[in-house]
Order: C-alpha cells, then sequence, then structure tokens
C-alpha cells in the first residue's frame, strides 16, 4: 500500500505544482480534453493560496473587487504556469466592485 | 467535471513517474474537492491605489506600488455556488468548511481522527443525543430531485445515527436511509445534510467517508 508519507509527497509535488488561478466567462460543460478555461479573463491569473492537510490539498484563488467586474463568471481553474489542473463551470455570477470572489477548490489523494 | 478528467491531466505531471508510484501495482486516486464559490464583500475597506474603490493617490501610493486594504469592518461572506464533481459530495473531516457554525451542531467533527463523531466525550454512563448540520453542500441554481447517502458507521451497542437532506436550503429536512436513494417531497437548489446520533456511545460512535449523491434537473 501508499502510506500517508507517501500521499502525502504526492500532495506536495501537486502543491508546488498549482501556484495559480483563473476565471472565466465560458459556458461550455467541461470535459476530459479541457486544457485551459474556454474564455479566461486575463486579469484574473492570480498565484493562489494554497494550505496542506494529510492527503489534501486546497487551493484559495481571490479575484479582487478591482477585478473582472461587469462580467458574469461561469468557470474557474487551477493550473500550473501552462496547464489546467482542474475545470469548473457554474451558473453565472456577476461581478461587481462590492466584493471579491473567492473560489476555494482542491485535491484529495487516496491509494487502492 | 468528469471524475476522470482529473487522472488524465495529473498522470502527466514528470514528478509523479519519479516518484515511483505507477511501477508498484498500486492506484492513486485524485479526487476534485468541492468547489466553493464566494463573495467576500469589501464592507468598508478603504483601498489605496484602486481605480475604482475609494482612489487614494496612484499604486505607487503603497510602498510595494501594489493596492493595499486599509480597515476591514463591515466585510460579509456569502457561498453563492458549491460544485462537486459528478454531483457527489464527499466529506473527508480534514477541515470544518462544511459545519455551518450558524446552526446546532453539538457532535463533534474530529479533524484529527478524521470522523464525525457523536461526541468527543468518552463518557458512557449518560445518553447523548447530538447532531451535525452542514452548510450548503450543493449551490448551483439547479433544482435537486433525489439523493443518496453513503457513509461507513461505526456504532457504540445500540446507538442509532439518522440522516437528514434538504433541498430548500434547509427550510424542510426530510429523513433517508443510508445506501437508499430518496426523493425530494420540497424541492430545491440549496442541498443541506444533518446527522443526529443518539445513544451512549459518546467518542466510539461515528461515520468516516461521507458521500452524498444527487440528481439535479
Amino acid at each position: 500500500m501508499i502510506p500517508k508519507a507517501g500521499l502525502n509527497r504526492v500532495r506536495d509535488l501537486l502543491n508546488t505544482e498549482i501556484p495559480y488561478g483563473e476565471v472565466g466567462t465560458g459556458t461550455t460543460d467541461e470535459t476530459k480534453s479541457d486544457t485551459a478555461l474556454e474564455s479566461p479573463i486575463t486579469e484574473t491569473l492570480n498565484t493562489t493560496d494554497n494550505t496542506t492537510y494529510d492527503s489534501m490539498l486546497i487551493v484559495t484563488h481571490t479575484t479582487l473587487s478591482t477585478e473582472a467586474n461587469s462580467q458574469d463568471i461561469t468557470e474557474f481553474n487551477m493550473q500550473t504556469t501552462t496547464k489546467s489542473m482542474n475545470r469548473v463551470t457554474f451558473t453565472a455570477v456577476s461581478k461587481d466592485n462590492t466584493f471579491d470572489l473567492v473560489v476555494r477548490s482542491g485535491i484529495f489523494i487516496r491509494s487502492s | 467535471m468528469p471524475d476522470t478528467i482529473l487522472k488524465d491531466q495529473y498522470a502527466s505531471l514528470a514528478q509523479v513517474f519519479q516518484f515511483g508510484i505507477w511501477d508498484a501495482k498500486f492506484k492513486l486516486y485524485f479526487e476534485e474537492l468541492p468547489t466553493i464559490v464566494t463573495k467576500d464583500t469589501i464592507g468598508h475597506s478603504w483601498i489605496v491605489g484602486s481605480s475604482t474603490n475609494g482612489l487614494v493617490g496612484t499604486n505607487t501610493g503603497t510602498q510595494d506600488g501594489q493596492q493595499q486594504v486599509v480597515g476591514g469592518a463591515g466585510r460579509t461572506q456569502t457561498a453563492v455556488r458549491v460544485l462537486n464533481a459528478g454531483n457527489k459530495f464527499r466529506e473527508h473531516f480534514r477541515v470544518t468548511t462544511f459545519r455551518d457554525d450558524g446552526a446546532p451542531n453539538t457532535a463533534y467533527w474530529d479533524t484529527t481522527y478524521y470522523r464525525l463523531r457523536m461526541s468527543s466525550s468518552t463518557d458512557h454512563s449518560r445518553p447523548y443525543n447530538t447532531i451535525a448540520t452542514f452548510s450548503s453542500i450543493f449551490l448551483n441554481s439547479e433544482t435537486i430531485s433525489r439523493a443518496t447517502i453513503f457513509a461507513r458507521e461505526t456504532k457504540f451497542g445500540n446507538d442509532e445515527i439518522h440522516y437528514f437532506l434538504s433541498a430548500d436550503g434547509g427550510g424542510t429536512y426530510q429523513e433517508f436511509n443510508l445506501n437508499t436513494e430518496g426523493t425530494f417531497n420540497v424541492t430545491g437548489t440549496d442541498l443541506r445534510l444533518k446527522v443526529i446520533f443518539i445513544g451512549n456511545g459518546a467518542n466510539e460512535t461515528y461515520l468516516t467517508d461521507l458521500r452524498v449523491e444527487y440528481v439535479v434537473v
């Protein structure tokens, strides 16, 4: 079996691999072949705040109150410098300058 | 998103191959955790260097040239979307993100041993009737019609664990039997969960590997 230390080693590798997050306005459902957001809002490509727990990595991305305003946010991904590590779509959230939009996602690792 | 998307993309990580796990014939599963989208209002914050919020000078007005938020009074945080890969919510009890601290929570979220326990107490001499109330576990303007709850239970004596789901944000809860799909009498777009423990097992009655699968229409 892969012990907890091994799972956490993989978690740490992923942690260093996912320094960024980004939101966008694409509305097409996510698929296995996705490599990026459908319609990224480039000003929201921000570094993420990552937190680790046993076998788990939590990634928090913030779109500041000053960013992406007047846009309907519908997609998010956490990503390496070049690759999308997930893509999530959701019903539109209309962004304005009265709030930060915070997206929290992550990865849980387990073995057979 | 499909569960399989992660496997294909993460398998390309050179570091994972270097770690050698694939040669050992063990499988690793990468599970996408729930995605929570929140609105964090800026309240009465005073943002220096912002072009749209309380402009005080240019960005060079701050030491590093970036915007700076001063003060945070009146800030509120509201979840507006909660998504789960494959419409499967999983709780691993590493953190208490989904514990609704504004609602009754007398059961013990054990983030050390990753369990939801009847109680933190070891005293079996008295009865317990405790509850765990979850915040939104799915919220996306889509109507939830049916759901199934799965969990691994450990019970002391004749203790009971009961599960309740609400599709309308906690307005109406309905009891669901473990491993059996149920249909909501009152539908809605905000899925909530309650777990009730009854008995005297204290910390020896608990559940792990909690999962809620749901169907949206």
